[in-house]
């Protein structure tokens, strides 16, 4: 057997066959009468009209034929096709190419054939006219003609079908482009059902595609086994397929196609199928198809089908856009009244909370969502921020979470997990989409009982940085990149208010803590005064007015100092005050103030400058404390010790007289023991005297009775006079003074006796604390305007943690010290006293085990060094 | 110049006239007149006509000052020397006793064994009328 050649043309040739679309048709009179007739003419029992495809021979029209098909290798058409003309069998068991083919050794064991080719349009071959026999028989040239002219007239009804075929398309096309409802997706629907009417199948459907979602846009559909909204996965239909191919896909048998062993194509069920991409506005939009379950009865998609779906796929597309248009028209116009409505509310409401409530229903509502939150974005303390939400679905799933939203509706819930979906907005700022949060990395799972979630949003509210987010879930079909553009311009509104609301939120707040500080103040116990930057009295509290006697009325807009400023209030303290107004600082005095009636008081006055927010001055608060009693119990602490010191010196003086004498021999002889003893009653006997000369020198510094006797004078013999003075003194220790000097003859306005008693505690206490043989270096240097006195020891240093004290009264390192070393415990607070009174400042270093050194520092004096620095004649003890 | 010999000591605490009169007699080895109050001072002075008074500042009736002027009033003994014995030394008051007349301070308590010693110091180094 010699199987049927294949034409150079084939791929033209089965295009040609295809196109016609008459394979797998149902048979038609139109070709069967045909047969008919060439059966009746040539008295064969067999007549065929054969299409050749590229497996198979199928038989369009049928007369006697068992088999409706039968493959192109034992077809005698194959090699009819391929003929010049007629091609003429007259002994097929004798022909080479037929010998063994199973139609001639077997059923219906043909012995004569004779095919005319038929032709397409385009002059390719694409089956034959045939009459068969079981018997051999004459066939004459006449015979081949007739033949030939019944072929041609096949391939006239060939010519008509493809005619009627673009006609019915056209047809077809021009009833749907006709359609003009006022819902275009009624337009949609009617088009669907013609489009199924011509193409005989049962369903059609626009389909939008979004990754795996296809959403039924618009049906027809048998017994309604689809509905408009639908959502299905790509993998039950063929979409995928259709969007996969260049052109229109059609499969008018999914059994008969390449698909036929594909399980997945198969599962879906459907048989015969034509369906193109839909492209809308230049963006992949999903697909127009039309489908049927079962083998489709007109057979093959012709050309004309393929172009019918084709321009419809345009049209549909076309209507797509032009609902999209109007739905984007009305998203804007609903978009510009929710806007609008959020405003409007927003500036009017007085709760505005519900006006973010409202802007949350309407934005669940454009964009299709089940539900969702706005909130605002804070930070803690720490710096983490987090979320406060504004407006929030009540989505509780049980009694306790119901509650908690209830109780927390008011003021917000807080949210701060950062390992969440809107956690990842939260802390990057990010636009979160994802519609399968199952999935997403980012998200943290959903606690038990949480509503599904299936798809999220959440969109971070910008103004400055981020002020909040919001976040929207569940959107039928998942989210898009298109919701996130839709949303900008409630994004901007949302902003606005959340700056607004954090702005009120934050003046009351401000206000609230207003409120409660002037309660706070007006019921205070001290005073408090505000006064504007030139002094005068804007608000007091009660106890101010209670303290001075004078009624508000009377103290606002006046000046304390003109009202409370009396006779004996300290010029110099009031001048400090003045001079501190004018820099703006803060300052604390205590001061003798004159109620409008009664007595005088001692008042302590804290002022602290007041800055609005531009850090301009606005004023002062003064806290003004009754310190009567305490300068009253001071005073009389003060005149107690005065009294005892002066109470004790006058018995001190005679045992001290008397013991010196005593011990001096004057009143007779000693013995030995008793004179030792007489000894120690002397020594203690001074140094009780020396510490009631330093406590009522102390006293009387603090009560400000000691009047310097302020001269200028050259410092450096000052200092040289009480080395000599304190020599004797440092011998007892075995310490010697090293004196040196870089300044030269260097003036100081100084009380040189006082500067002397200074220099003596100095000098001593580093005698003192020296060691045994150990120098004390002595300096005076000069830096600038001012000149350093500084005294050296190579002592045991003073403990760190008493070296805070050291100047303070009373103060030794250690309890020991005053009885191994006599001291009072008052030279150093004295000597810091009198510094300071000279203008100076004092000061030590000291490292343990290594020594201290005392310096005072005091300004060199601009004046010429006067005639004499004498001080009055006297002595001293 | 005259040798410092009689002293009248003006003191109203007994014990510190008991004290003084020790020191400045067993030590000093001068001659001591003690007078307990200003009153007594001045007869005392005008009686005894010393070579210098110790006046004590403190004084019941009449304080130290007030003798000193009233020792001034009396014409016989308007060069006798004055030293003020004090535990008020503030510079400004010394200047003041100063002012006064007086040829010097010391300082309360003294030292009982070096008082002899400052008054015969001050006594030599007074102005010379």
């Amino acid at each position: 057997m010699i199987a049927p050649p294949v034409a150079d043309n084939e791929d033209e040739r089965l295009r040609a066959l295809h196109g016609l679309g008459l394979l797998d048709s149902e048979p038609e009179e139109r070709f069967d009468r045909l047969t008919r007739l060439a059966k009746a003419t040539f008295g064969t029992p067999f007549a065929l009209i054969s299409l050749v495809d590229a497996d198979r021979q199928w038989f369009k029209s049928n007369q006697g034929f068992q088999a409706t098909h039968t493959s192109r290798e034992v077809s005698f058409c194959g090699h009819g096709i391929a003929a010049a003309d007629v091609m003429v069998v007259r002994d097929a068991p004798g022909d080479p190419r037929f010998a063994d083919n199973p139609l001639v050794t077997g059923d219906p064991k043909i012995r004569f054939y004779a095919g005319a080719p038929l032709e397409a349009d385009n002059g390719s071959r694409i089956g034959t006219l045939c009459v068969i026999d079981s018997e051999r028989r004459d066939w004459s040239i006449e015979d081949s003609r007739a033949l030939r002219d019944l072929a041609d007239l096949v391939e006239e009804e060939f010519r008509r079908v493809a005619t009627e075929n673009q006609q019915r398309a056209v047809l077809a096309l021009t009833a749907i482009t006709a359609l003009s409802d006022a819902d275009p997706r009624d337009s949609l629907r009617r088009a669907l059902r013609l489009g199924c009417d011509y193409l005989g199948l049962s369903q059609g459907v626009v389909s939008r595609i979004e990754g795996t979602d296809v959403e039924v846009l618009v049906q027809v559909s048998a017994g309604d086994s689809l509905r408009d909204g639908q959502h299905v996965s790509i993998d039950e239909t063929l979409c995928a397929l259709t969007l996969g191919a260049a052109d229109v896909l059609a499969i008018h048998s999914v059994a008969r196609s390449s698909y036929a062993h594909d399980p997945a194509l198969r599962a879906v069920g459907i048989e015969a199928h034509i369906g193109v991409a839909l492209e809308v506005a230049g963006t992949r939009y999903g697909t127009l198809s039309f489908a049927s379950c079962d083998t489709r009865s007109a057979g093959e998609f012709s050309d004309a089908d393929i172009a019918f779906v084709r321009l419809l796929g345009r049209w549909v597309a076309a209507v797509i856009r032009r609902i999209q248009l109007a739905t984007d028209l009305a998203v804007q116009q609903e978009m510009a009244a929710i806007v609008t409505r959020a405003q409007s509310s927003f500036i009017e409401v007085v709760d505005r909370r519900a006006t973010f409530n409202g802007l949350l229903e309407d934005i669940l509502r454009v964009t299709g969502c089940e539900y969702g939150f706005i909130g605002e974005v804070l930070s803690r303390p720490t710096g983490t921020p987090f979320l406060r939400t504004l407006a929030l679905t009540n989505i509780a799933w049980n009694d306790a979470i119901e509650a908690s939203f209830a109780q927390h509706l008011e003021e917000g819930l807080e949210f701060d997990n950062p390992e969440t979906l809107f956690g990842h907005t939260l802390t990057t700022g990010a636009v979160v989409m994802s519609n399968d949060p199952a999935a997403d990395p980012r998200a943290g799972g959903l606690p038990a009982g949480h509503p599904a979630l299936a798809s999220y949003l959440g969109v971070p509210v910008m103004r400055d940085g981020m002020v909040g987010m919001i976040g929207l879930a569940n959107r039928t079909g998942g989210f898009t990149d298109q919701d996130i553009a839709f949303l900008q311009p409630i994004l901007v509104t949302c902003g606005q208010m959340i700056e607004v609301w954090q702005e009120t939120r934050e003046r009351r707040e401000d206000r609230r803590t207003l409120a409660r500080l002037s309660t706070v103040a007006s019921q205070m116990p001290s005073g408090v005064i505000i006064t504007g930057v030139d002094g005068h009295i804007e608000w007091n509290n009660d106890a101010f007015s209670r303290m001075t006697g004078f009624h508000p009325a009377d103290l606002i807009g006046t000046r304390p100092r003109d009202l409370l400023h009396g006779p004996a209030s300290d010029p110099a303290t009031i001048n400090s005050v003045f001079a501190a107004m004018s820099r703006r600082e803060a300052f604390a005095v205590e001061l003798l103030a004159y109620p409008r009636a009664g007595p005088a008081f001692w008042v302590k006055l804290n002022a602290d400058p007041l800055v609005d927010e531009n850090g301009e001055p606005e004023g002062y608060m003064v806290m003004v404390a009754d310190i009567s009693d305490r300068m009253r119990i001071e005073r009389m602490k003060r005149e107690f010790v005065s009294t005892v010191s002066h109470e004790l010196r006058t018995p001190l003086t005679s045992i001290t007289g008397s013991l010196s004498l005593v011990a001096a021999g004057v009143a007779g002889d000693l013995p030995e023991g008793a004179h030792r003893m007489i000894g120690i009653a002397q020594k203690n006997s001074e140094r009780l005297g020396r510490l009631i000369d330093d406590l009522l020198d102390m006293e009387k510094l603090v009560e400000g009775k000691v009047r310097l006797d302020m001269q200028v004078c050259a410092l450096v013999p000052v200092v040289e006079r009480s080395l000599e003075e304190n020599k004797g003194y440092a011998d007892g220790f075995g310490v010697a003074y090293a004196f040196s000097q870089d300044c030269g003859p260097v003036l100081v306005d100084v009380d040189p006796h006082r500067l002397q008693q200074v220099l003596t505690n100095l000098l001593s206490n580093a005698a003192k604390f020296s060691s045994h043989g150990s120098t004390v270096e002595v300096q005076v240097t000069r830096d600038g305007s001012r000149v350093r006195v500084e005294v050296r020891d190579h002592g045991r240093g003073i403990p760190y943690e008493f070296q805070g004290r050291i100047f303070e009264k009373f103060s030794q390192a250690d309890s020991s010290d005053s009885r191994e070393f006599g001291g009072t415990g008052l030279g150093l607070a004295i000597s810091r006293e009198l510094i300071h009174r000279m203008g100076g400042t004092i000061g030590f270093t000291s490292a343990v085990g290594v020594g201290s050194a005392f310096y005072f520092d005091l300004p060199v004096s601009a004046m010429r060094d006067p005639a004499s620095t004498a001080a009055g004649r006297h002595t001293e003890s | 110049m005259s040798e410092l010999r009689r002293i009248l000591y003006v003191e109203d605490d007994p014990d510190i006239q008991s004290i003084a009169e020790m020191a400045l007699v067993e030590v000093g080895g001068f001659e001591v007149c003690l007078a307990g109050s200003g009153t007594q001072a001045l007869r005392l002075a005008e009686a005894d006509h010393p070579d210098l008074i110790v006046l004590d500042v403190m004084l019941p009736d009449m304080d130290g000052p007030a003798t000193l002027l009233g020792i001034r009033a009396i014409e016989s003994l308007i060069d006798v020397p004055v030293v003020f014995v004090t535990a008020k030394v503030l510079a400004s008051e010394v200047a003041s006793y100063m002012e006064l007349g007086a040829i010097g301070v010391i300082a309360k308590p003294f030292d009982a064994m070096k008082l002899s010693s400052q008054l015969l110091e001050l006594w030599c180094s007074r102005p010379t009328p």
